[in-house]
């Protein structure tokens, strides 16, 4: 008896996301199941709806699997959305290890209906910029700079810069007719839209430092479909989730790769500034009140705000080690 | 059943209810949900909780909003009077010479249509203005409505165009580089019907009689009538193009501008308005229940996985690329015989799409491809709307002509369809035709 | 594309008695509503483009008050539309079949269209409920997203109705049909 599974997600099928993680999760357990497991992967949202609705679409069972961005449904994931803040994780790797046990420990309410099968974070983003270098907050000033999330538009916004939110594949031609100045995106997210050839300046933190902000990702089942595998399926399931399989997702996904696109980038002729240990405690310094403004978004869900933010940093700290 | 037998029971269907007068969009509406339960197993908890979020997330879509909003700018440039201020600029320019008048109507379409996305809208306010003029000339009946029905087309040809908004959304293809690459087909497409126009009265001199001439003050005065309407034009396509503004936002430009244009120059005040609001409300009804539809019937084929495997075999079969495409094109010229041009966009395209994307053509990149087939799919479409049996700009033109028999209306404009035929051979041998505006002014 | 046209002579002017009179006239006020919502869309745009243009500063989060707006105005069209007989329709295969089957058929399409209107407005309801339930808002301005999703379900609701009218006002010209006259539902 063949379980088929329907995938959906909302980038296209050349995608590195599926090509680089959805797919081999489900070559792994096709295999590992002896072919009773079978995904039928739906990309580009061909199953219907917006991105912000496939995590509600797993938990209705509209899809059995999804891998999405929970917090493009804003207001709904505070708890996990911690990981978004400003300077957090260094890798991908850490950062995802980090964010699956927080998830676990403190927010998996906030998931309810889904069984979660692995999250992950990006190689975390930096700036890039087409026409302009800025070196300091100064520079910064006034710039229009594309944000990713809404955490990394409040961030752009304490750091003095105007955000304008946009989805990835508007940032080329933006960039390109100077609607906007900038924009942050991970390494991993560069060669889909050829931003190596359009934006040359690359402004990044110090080596080693955690990066400018993130973007936490799910990859999730509805819960019901997977109470009803029969058990030998059920562990073939569980053999590929959890902690072990989110690091794989942020080292196969994005860490791995950061090297060949910096190269490519590099080849294009791009120029690479990495800020001083001494300005970038200034920037880290100006955002502070980001991270106050999600303290107390996450108190006003009677969550200890405070607690849950050290916990995060410490999280990634140990998983960084 | 394999996915390509689901997806041509689910056309079946559907095409048995829209022969039965079932509106199109509730049609495919129903014949994708048919799909989508079957293909659950006959279970509809799914479908029913796809239905939370559909209509949302197609009515909330930030590119969508573009089509109200050129619907708008059309019907305020409609009550502010817009249509005849064009007309007589260009009758003033050209009407004096044998079959003049006709062609400045022709011309006046191409200006109305660059401020207005739809063609019905656009033949049936020039129809209203030009037709008089032409019938006081002593025009032919036949080519008075021909020129009409088929200038009616410059409509969605000549950009903005709702079609191609919506060709955009389903590929994700850009909007702006649709409409710059159809800037020059359109162009073409009005020089085409001027030039008809021209041999038509050349063989029959008494088809189009001269009008009147007109001395060049007047002329200075029409042309400086209409320069808000070129300025409208030329802030909307190159807003979008030179990046100052997406899409939905110079639409917003080009409604206010020809909101404007019509309260100060054509007198609309509030009755007007609520005139403009109406209309607006109930062409973006139509066109959006049947997208509500198409979403449902596309993403039961999706499931179905029919236009993957489609394309697939297409792609294994080994036929040539420019006979899949003939092929293709003469599906549109049929189901153009029965059905309308955006019904036509939504119905096909997420079949097509995928077919031609994966077959060479001139060794072509994907994105030149993508628009290059986009326009073609226009074109096509454009054609179902003047050719028999249910060419619905000929309707139009026709009811507005009580004189002239609607078969004498269906002759006027056959010789301006074998232009459209002609046009669209030629685009299919040279795609540079649609790809050159873009790449000249393209990223740089 | 099909659009209603300004003056258009030809066009048929259905005789309804007062409930339809009353359906006519809410379908209709939901559509100017609606159509003047876009035009205050309109007027926010400009005044978000000038701001970003001359001061770096837009009208804030923008984007998702027009696609919010958009979908509860969009909503309220279709009611009116269909009362209108504004539906897109393929009448190729039954142009010359006599009225009284057109009318036959319209019913079942009208029906049809009493379906479609009934299930969306209930299905629109149920995932606006979640919605709110969830939290769920905008991005920038914190908006819930769910009362956007809750102001569709008017318009749908109406739709359902107009649509159940008009089943019932094409079964009756079945037989007004045959006597050369529209009939008074
Ligand atoms: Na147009
Ligand atoms: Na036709």
């Amino acid at each position: 008896q063949q379980v088929i599974l329907k995938v959906h997600h909302f980038l296209p099928s050349t995608s590195s996301a599926q090509l680089k993680l959805i797919q081999p999760w489900c070559d792994k357990v096709a295999k590992e199941s002896g072919d009773r497991l079978k995904c039928q992967i739906y990309p580009a949202m061909q199953l219907g709806g917006t991105p912000a609705q496939l995590f509600e679409q797993a938990r209705d069972g509209v899809a059995d699997i999804v891998w999405t961005v929970p917090t493009y449904a804003a207001g709904r994931f505070t708890k996990s959305e911690v990981f978004e803040l400003p300077w957090m994780a260094a890798t991908a790797k850490s950062g995802s290890q980090a964010l699956w046990t927080y998830v676990d420990r403190h927010a998996a309410d906030e998931f309810k209906g889904v069984k979660r099968i692995f999250m992950h974070v990006h190689d975390g983003a930096l700036f890039h910029f087409s026409g302009k270098q800025p070196k300091t907050l100064e520079d910064l000033k006034g710039l229009k700079v594309r944000a990713a999330t809404r955490a990394n538009s409040r961030m752009l916004a304490a750091l003095g810069a105007a955000p304008v939110q946009m989805p990835l594949p508007a940032v080329p031609e933006s960039l390109s007719k100077g609607v906007v100045d900038g924009a942050t995106v991970p390494w991993e997210g560069t060669p889909s839209i050829k931003l190596a050839e359009i934006a040359k300046y690359h402004l990044d933190v110090p080596a080693g430092a955690p990066r400018i902000s993130n973007t936490i990702f799910l990859f999730g089942m509805n819960q019901a479909k997977y109470d009803s595998l029969p058990a030998d399926l059920k562990r073939v399931i569980d053999a590929n989730s959890g902690l072990a399989a989110s690091a794989w997702a942020g080292e196969t996904g994005f860490d791995a790769v950061v090297e060949t696109y910096k190269k490519a980038a590099k080849d294009a002729g791009g120029v690479f500034y990495n800020l001083p240990e001494a300005e970038y405690q200034r920037w880290v310094k100006a955002t502070d009140s980001v991270d106050d403004d999600w303290v107390k978004d996450a108190s006003a869900k009677g969550a200890d705000g405070k607690k849950l933010l050290a916990e995060a940093r410490s999280l990634v700290q140990q998983y960084a080690k | 059943m394999s996915g390509i037998a689901i997806g041509l029971c689910i056309f079946g269907f559907l095409l048995a209810l829209m022969a039965c007068r079932v509106p199109i969009g509730i049609a495919m509406f129903f014949a994708g949900a048919g799909g989508y339960v079957y293909l659950s197993g006959g279970e509809t908890v799914g479908w029913l909780n796809l239905l939370k979020s559909l209509p949302y997330a197609r009515l909330s879509n930030y590119d969508l909003v573009v089509i109200p909003l050129f619907l708008l700018m059309g019907q305020f440039a409609t009550h502010g009077g817009l249509s005849s201020s064009l007309f007589r600029c260009v009758n003033a320019f050209i009407g004096h010479r044998r079959g003049g008048v006709a062609m400045a109507a022709i011309g006046a379409c191409a200006g109305f249509g660059a401020i207005c996305g739809s063609s019905l809208a656009t033949a049936a306010t020039m129809g209203q203005v030009a037709l008089p003029e032409l019938r006081r000339y002593g025009y032919a009946g036949s080519l008075s409505t021909g020129a009409l029905a088929a200038g009616g087309t410059l409509g969605i040809m000549i950009p903005p165009s709702v079609p191609l908004v919506i060709y955009a959304i389903l590929t994700q293809e850009s909007i702006g580089k649709l409409f710059m690459a159809a800037v020059l087909p359109g162009l073409i497409a009005m020089v085409g019907y001027m030039l008809v126009v021209q041999l038509l009265v050349r063989w029959k001199p008494e088809m189009g009689p001269a009008g009147a001439r007109v001395p060049w003050a007047q002329r200075l005065s029409a042309l400086v009538q209409v320069t808000p309407v070129l300025l409208v034009f030329f802030v909307v396509i190159v807003g979008i193009y030179g990046g100052w503004a997406n899409p939905t936002e110079a639409a917003a430009i080009g409604a206010a501008a020809c909101g404007i244009l019509a309260v100060v120059t054509g007198g609309m005040r509030w009755r007007g308005l609520l005139d403009s609001a109406l209309g607006t409300a109930q062409a973006t009804a139509m066109i959006f229940l049947v997208l509500l539809g198409a979403d449902m019937l596309n993403t039961a084929l999706a499931l179905s996985q029919m236009p993957s495997e489609l394309a697939a075999w297409v792609k294994g079969s080994g036929m040539p690329p420019l006979l899949v495409l003939t092929l293709i094109l003469l599906i549109y010229i049929l189901l153009g015989c029965v059905m309308d041009s955006l019904a036509m966009i939504l119905l096909t395209i997420p079949i097509f799409y995928p077919m031609v994307m994966g077959l060479d053509f001139y060794g072509m990149p994907d994105a030149d491809k993508s628009i290059w087939f986009g326009i073609l799919a226009l074109m096509v479409v454009e054609i179902g709307l003047v050719h028999p049996p249910v060419g619905m700009n000929v309707y139009i033109i026709n009811r507005l002509a009580k004189d002239v028999p609607l078969v004498e209306t269906f002759k006027g404009v056959m010789p301006f369809l074998a232009s459209d035929l002609l046009r669209i051979v030629l685009m299919v041998l040279f795609p540079s035709m649609a790809l050159v505006l873009v790449h000249s002014f393209g990223a740089a | 594309m099909k659009e209603p046209i300004a003056g258009d002579p030809a066009a048929p002017l259905p005789v309804h008695g007062p409930l339809g009179r009353l359906l006519l006239t809410c379908g209709k006020t939901l559509s100017v509503l609606g159509g003047l919502l876009f035009v205050g869309l309109v007027i926010m745009s400009i005044i978000s483009i000038v701001g970003r243009k001359l001061a770096s500063a837009p009208v804030p989060g923008d984007m998702e008050v027009l696609q919010m707006v958009a979908a509860a105005a969009s909503a309220s069209f279709f009611a009116y539309c269909h009362m209108n007989h504004g539906d897109v329709k393929v009448d190729f295969f039954t142009a010359n079949v006599s009225p009284r089957v057109n009318h036959g058929l319209d019913a079942v399409g009208s029906l049809l269209v009493a379906c479609f209107g009934a299930l969306l407005c209930w299905r629109a309801g149920a995932g606006a409920l979640s919605t709110l339930e969830f939290g769920e808002t905008s991005a920038i301005l914190g908006w819930p997203v769910g009362w956007a999703q809750l102001a569709m379900c008017p318009g749908l609701g109406l739709l359902a109705l107009s649509g159940l009218y008009m089943a019932v006002w094409h079964l009756r010209q079945i037989h007004g049909g045959s006597r050369g006259k529209e009939v008074i539902a």
